[in-house]
């Protein structure tokens, strides 16, 4: 059994989400499929009452305060105290691996969250996640970190190596592993819940730009909004034949679809695809003068064809 | 001494695949000298069968360099390669398809076919005397056994390198480990890395690759490149410079990418 922990309130930064925001935040959250929900102990008191207790783990100042959330099963804090509350989790911070063996101090916790590690993935870090599970005897809860871009695949391989759980952030905000890379990482390579899907992350992405006040990269994985644009003559093709030629998994696995832009690298197959999705007829047109004219164009302007700016040319191919 | 990964950069290639994406050919042969003075090992320039613009363009770039390697890209076609020729570029590259859902279901041919005319290609390119390096397209869902047989095949005819791409990007860093040790012990021939980031771990693969000996590193600038992208130049040099000589600071790196991406508009 693996276990995500979805730590996106965790990561909001400066952002201050509305009430409302929050309240949606927390419900397309909860449709993603991560086992649990982490928050700041001021959302939850923003929340409050909350039907779905039992998948959140609240984050805390001291674990002295659990006792105030009697509803709350799961905790999460920094700061371990001697007979602190069974619900509350040690969050610890270790940068590197040369710092594993200062570990040996908390073989007493029964669950502990491990943070950092971010360049892990340059040593031998099945040998280091051995030695972690070692001597750590509770529930050890990875939280990869991402200065050298690695957070999501420290994540997989913690999984794929026995790890039970890890904590990540939507689009890997705050330096995480990103969630919806975890997950479909997961699902290709454990086969790990596969009668999911993700349709939620389109909503999530607008709600995080919209609290955050900033635009994810088009071309993130998994939820960047280009990222099944189609152009080169090679790939529109194979894309036509068979998807799963040069797609990992289907666009609308992850709520988004597929669209072909007309550019330099086209083909005469996307062109002719082009067309089609207006449901013009290709023998209708000179393919080859649209194909060059296309090509000309696109140097010309640097860029790509806009829809409409293709439309405009096939119709002066018209035979 | 740190071990040596040399940076095949494909910003002008695999990048200018980013749909939307153009380049001018001003804009190539600016960001080239960049990547030439920045020691790039290699750059990979463009695909002729594109048309003329870009075979002048390649062209120029072979005339502007100082110390890159540049090299065209070029399907399992001999009339690729004859577009190719008239560049005079310093490498061949040619990539086939080698897992099955390419071969049978994309091309329609079988593994035999795919020997029978990668062979001849090759020989094409080496009859010319250009170095010849073969990509292996969708290695990562590939047979290992086809692979192996056929880098034995091209490391006799005197191909100096191999390119094992996750073309759709679904490897996990253990298993980039893995197939690159596989083929590199199997064959003894060098290997070159190309990552895609579709699940975001092309980083994270490429430096496993690069542990596993893939001496070769593909890159480019700001991770352009279809779908989700490649491996990002300056995220690979940040991470990797302290375990490897990449020929390069990670503040030069930051340098050579900031001057691209204005020059690109990316």
């Amino acid at each position: 059994m693996k276990r995500l922990t979805d730590m996106t309130m965790c990561c909001l930064g400066a952002a201050s989400p509305s009430p409302a925001q929050l309240q949606k935040l927390f419900e397309l959250q909860l449709l993603t499929g991560a086992d649990y929900i982490e928050m700041p102990r001021a959302y939850y008191e923003t929340l409050a009452p909350v039907a779905s207790c039992d998948k959140l783990i609240l984050r805390l100042a001291s674990p002295g305060e659990a006792v105030f959330f009697p509803e709350i099963r799961r905790f999460i804090c920094r700061i371990p105290e001697e007979g602190q509350d069974a619900r509350v989790t040690t969050e610890i911070q270790i940068n590197d691996r040369r710092e594993i063996p200062l570990l040996r101090r908390y073989t007493a916790l029964s669950n502990v969250r491990l943070t950092g590690l971010d360049d892990l993935i340059l040593h031998d870090y099945k040998s280091t996640f051995s030695e972690i599970r070692k001597t750590l005897s509770g529930t050890v809860t990875f939280c990869p970190e991402d200065s050298t871009s690695c957070a999501t695949a420290l994540a997989i391989e913690w999984l794929l190596g026995g790890g039970e759980a890890v904590a990540v952030s939507f689009g890997g905000l705050g330096g995480k592993a990103a969630l919806e890379e975890v997950m479909l990482a997961l699902r290709l390579h454990m086969r790990y819940r596969c009668n999911a899907t993700y349709e939620v992350f389109p909503r999530l992405l607008s709600l995080l730009e919209e609290i955050c006040a900033e635009r994810f990269d088009r071309r993130k994985p998994i939820i960047g909004r280009g990222i099944f644009d189609v152009e080169s003559g090679i790939h529109v093709d194979g894309i036509l034949k068979k998807p799963e030629m040069y797609e990992p998994y289907q666009p609308s696995l992850v709520g988004a679809r597929r669209a072909i832009v007309i550019g330099k690298h086209s083909g005469k197959k996307a062109v002719i695809a082009k067309l089609l999705e207006r449901q013009l007829l290709p023998e209708a047109y000179d393919i080859d003068k649209i194909l060059r004219a296309v090509r000309q164009k696109s140097l010309e302007k640097a860029a790509g064809l806009t829809d409409a700016a293709f439309f405009d040319l096939a119709e002066q191919f018209r035979k | 001494m740190k071990p040596v990964r040399h940076i095949v950069d494909t910003t002008l290639r695999d990048g200018e695949q980013s749909p939307g994406l153009v380049m001018t050919p001003r804009q190539k042969l600016d960001a080239a000298r960049i990547l030439d003075a920045a020691g790039v090992y290699q750059i990979e320039a463009g695909i002729p069968a594109v048309g003329s613009v870009e075979i002048d363009t390649i062209s120029a770039m072979m005339d502007d360099r100082k110390n890159a390697r540049i090299s065209a890209w070029n399907r399992l076609r001999l009339e690729d390669l004859r577009l190719s020729v008239s560049c005079r570029p310093d490498i061949l590259h040619i990539s086939t398809p080698v897992s099955y859902v390419l071969i049978y279901t994309k091309l329609k041919k079988n593994k035999s076919w795919v020997i029978k005319n990668l062979s001849a290609c090759v020989e094409f390119a080496l009859e010319r005397d250009f170095d010849v390096t073969v990509g292996f397209e969708d290695a990562s869902r590939a047979d290992i056994t086809f692979m192996v047989t056929l880098a034995q095949l091209l490391r006799d005819k005197g191909v100096s390198r191999i390119r094992f791409a996750d073309t759709v990007g679904v490897l996990s860093p253990s298993g980039a480990f893995q197939a690159v040790k596989e083929l590199i012990t199997a064959t003894g021939i060098d290997v070159e890395f190309h990552a895609h980031n579709d699940l975001g771990m092309a980083v994270a693969n490429t430096l496993t690759g690069a542990a596993a000996g893939a001496a070769f590193i593909d890159t480019t600038i700001r991770g352009i490149g279809e779908r989700a992208g490649n491996c990002d130049y300056f995220k690979f040099v940040h991470a990797a410079a302290d375990v490897y000589d990449l020929g390069i600071s990670k503040f030069d790196a930051f340098v050579v990418e900031e001057k691209i991406t204005s020059i690109l508009s990316l």
